[in-house]
């Protein structure tokens, strides 16, 4: 080992049989300084005073006396401040003097990089609930001795003793070495005594000095601490996260990404197992062809042409139509269907509630007045009411332009809202129920008249009869008397038929 | 496109950084070893025989300038490594061979020289691309040259003898411990870059 003194043979001085051999430990460094010291084997012979010396062995260079180590007493030298080259070798001269007289003297060569043993640095270690905190304080370092870099490079190991197992640590030191270190020291076993020590290694794996076990036993005391404060944080974690999805799930609701609300109407849900096994069909429109009786009961709204064109209108107004053409049933006054106009009260009451509107001849409201066509209105066979909502059955008579029979009829514009309306069944003889639209609680009951038909337009000049039996037609006449006309009362007469039928089925409905 | 090519320039870049520092720490780590065997080797020797050989002492003109960490940009640190070692490396095998030393002594230290070596090899490769620097370099390495020529001349001129050998080893001891230094400061400096 480069350092280790060996015996040096020095005849004693004086004696010839006097061999004194000295044995002169390895000079020691306390940490980071270079303190050369010195020990005597064999105290026989007891030096006073020292001298030392040294040299380098890079340059052949004479040894030089250590100004501060000249008699000194001491039995060592502060070589700090005068081995300041690590890197060197130096080779050391120990002469030891008794009264000026030289007894002993020592060589021994160092080699500061590897021979500089450190003292271990002083730490203080702390137990934690799961690990042991090593605090490692350094001391204050000589750069001249070794600088930070090279401290750096002094691995500072920790070895941790549990028990026989020795298990080493290597920490890495960075930073400002001059302050104090800290290492962590984990995954150990609970309940169990741990010591620890602190060292530096030189680059000599023989020189290492290490420092006294400091042992703490390991018991973590609050694991109880953390796992309630771990399980708290996991409650809470769980609460953030329903709280989340909540409303998550909320807002897609709302801006109807999810759960879609259907109202659909009945008719529309199709989800019903028995609408799909037992479908429900809608129910059947039925569409009957209709004829119009022009009814005017209230001769005192309209007067213009009621007392002039009476008769015309009388003896013109169509009261019966056959075969599915308009029929106006005119009572003299009280229908005065004009040739022109169908200007018809209301069957019933219903002048109150709409307007006389004398309509335009013949086309202008066709809708209204289908003088060439039939009226028609929906209805069931048992009665039904209609509202102005009367239609021209497509599948009626064809011919529905009043003007196109053959008996010359004579169009009319009628006013819906002041007739009744008589439906033509395909089934002509049977009854049909119509209803102005104007009146609901009146029924009209209409029936084909065939043989009524060709005879129901009556033309002006054709004061026929008006074979306007139609018992079962019902409509709300006027209270007005027939005119006096012959015509009128003709028709009066043979609308009074019928009328009177109707009067008849009229009072039975009132 | 630029953006993507940046990007895996980026990685690239900092991967060869990552790699260069995985192999920086594996240098210095490995001159530790160096050092260390060097060490065992010179503790061999007797301190009686480096006490008889204090007049064969020679002043072998180490260039400090040239193992002064300090001055060195980073790709001339990694050539002056090399150089120096492969220079002590061929002085162990030449002499080794011609002193009849003990193979055994000088074998585990030839071996961790040779491990050191090949990793400053690899760094020099990755390092290629800064050929402007080791043209500085050139300079220091042929001082190094000189230094280790200098102590071949005087082995050669002492005979080999064991003194010459012993001061020899002393030098190189010392050498070590200097290239310890600058390995060092190349690691620093390759952690920094």
């Amino acid at each position: 080992m480069v350092g280790t003194l060996i015996p040096q043979e020095v005849s004693s001085i004086g004696e010839n049989h006097f061999s004194l051999i000295y044995i002169f430990p390895p000079m020691r460094f306390r940490n980071l300084q270079s303190i050369l010291s010195w020990e005597l084997k064999n105290h026989s012979v007891v030096p006073t005073h020292y001298t030392l010396w040294y040299t380098i062995m890079s340059k052949p260079e004479d040894m030089k006396v250590v100004k501060d180590c000249i008699n000194i007493t001491r039995s060592f030298c502060d070589l700090t401040h005068v081995w300041v080259n690590t890197t060197d070798m130096y080779v050391s001269r120990v002469v030891g003097f008794r009264e000026k007289a030289e007894l002993v003297s020592c060589m021994g060569s160092f080699f500061l990089e590897s021979d500089r043993p450190l003292d271990p640095p002083e730490f203080e270690i702390v137990s934690f609930t799961n690990h042991i905190s090593v605090n490692v304080k350094f001391q204050s370092v000589d750069p001249r001795i070794l600088n930070e870099e090279e401290l750096q490079f002094y691995l500072a190991f920790i070895e941790e003793h549990e028990g026989n197992s020795v298990k080493r640590h290597q920490p890495q030191i960075t930073g400002n070495i001059t302050e104090n270190f800290n290492y962590v020291i984990d995954k150990l076993i609970p309940n169990t005594n741990y010591c620890v020590s602190v060292y530096f290694e030189p680059k000599d794996p023989r020189k290492i000095n290490r420092s006294p076990l400091k042992c703490t036993l390991f018991q973590p005391r609050r694991e109880s601490e953390s796992s309630e404060s771990a399980t708290i944080g996991g409650i809470i974690t769980l609460f953030l996260i329903t709280a989340v999805f909540i409303s998550t799930v909320m807002i897609l609701k709302r801006i109807g990404y999810i759960c879609l609300r259907n109202d659909f109407p009945k008719v529309l849900n199709f989800r019903k197992l028995s609408i799909w096994v037992f479908p429900e069909l809608p129910p059947l429109e039925k569409v009957a062809t209709v004829e119009v009786i022009h009814i005017n009961r209230k001769k005192k709204v309209w007067n213009y042409n009621y007392d002039d064109e009476s008769d015309v209108e009388n003896e013109a107004a169509p009261c019966v139509n056959s075969g599915g053409y308009t029929k106006h049933g005119l009572m003299g006054r009280l229908c005065p269907a004009s040739t022109t106009s169908a200007s018809l009260e209301d069957c019933s009451d219903h002048s109150a509630e709409e307007p006389y509107l004398p309509e335009p001849k013949g086309d202008a409201e066709t809708p209204m007045a289908p003088g060439p066509g039939p009226w028609q209105s929906e209805g069931t066979s048992g009665g039904y009411q209609t509202r102005g909502t009367l239609q021209q059955d497509p599948t009626s008579e064809e011919d529905s332009d009043s003007t196109e029979r053959s008996e010359g009829r004579i169009v009319f514009n009628v006013n819906l809202n002041s007739v009744c309306v008589r439906a033509l069944e395909d089934d002509k003889d049977s009854e049909v129920t119509l209803m102005s639209p104007s009146r609901p609680e009146e029924t009209v009951v209409l029936e084909d008249l065939n043989e009524t038909e060709s005879s129901l337009l009556v033309a002006s000049e054709e004061r026929t009869h008006l074979p306007f039996t139609d018992p079962s037609m019902e409509c709300l006449r006027p209270q007005d008397a027939p005119s006096d006309q012959s015509d009128t009362s003709e028709s009066d007469v043979d609308m009074g038929d019928g009328y009177i039928v109707r009067q008849v089925n009229l009072k039975k409905f009132n | 496109m630029i953006n993507k090519a940046f990007f895996e320039i980026v990685l690239v870049l900092l991967a060869s950084s990552t790699v260069c520092s995985q192999e920086l720490k594996l240098v210095l780590c490995q001159q530790r070893r160096v050092n260390q065997e060097s060490l065992k080797l010179l503790n061999k020797l007797q301190t009686s025989s480096i006490q008889q050989c204090l007049p064969h002492r020679k002043n072998f003109l180490l260039p400090q300038k040239s193992v002064n960490p300090h001055q060195y940009q980073k790709g001339q640190v990694l050539a002056i490594l090399h150089e120096m070692l492969q220079q002590i490396f061929n002085l162990f095998r030449a002499v080794v061979s011609l002193d009849g030393w003990e193979e055994s002594h000088t074998e585990k230290f030839l071996v961790e020289l040779h491990q050191q070596l090949e990793y400053l090899e690899a760094l020099m490769k990755l390092q290629a691309k800064q050929k402007s620097d080791t043209l500085g370099s050139e300079n220091f390495r042929l001082q190094v040259k000189m230094y280790f020529q200098r102590i071949r001349d005087y082995l050669e001129n002492q005979g080999y003898s064991s003194c010459a050998w012993t001061i020899v080893q002393v030098e190189i001891n010392r050498c070590l411990f200097l290239v310890f230094r600058l390995t060092r400061k190349l690691s620093e400096q390759g952690m920094e870059t």
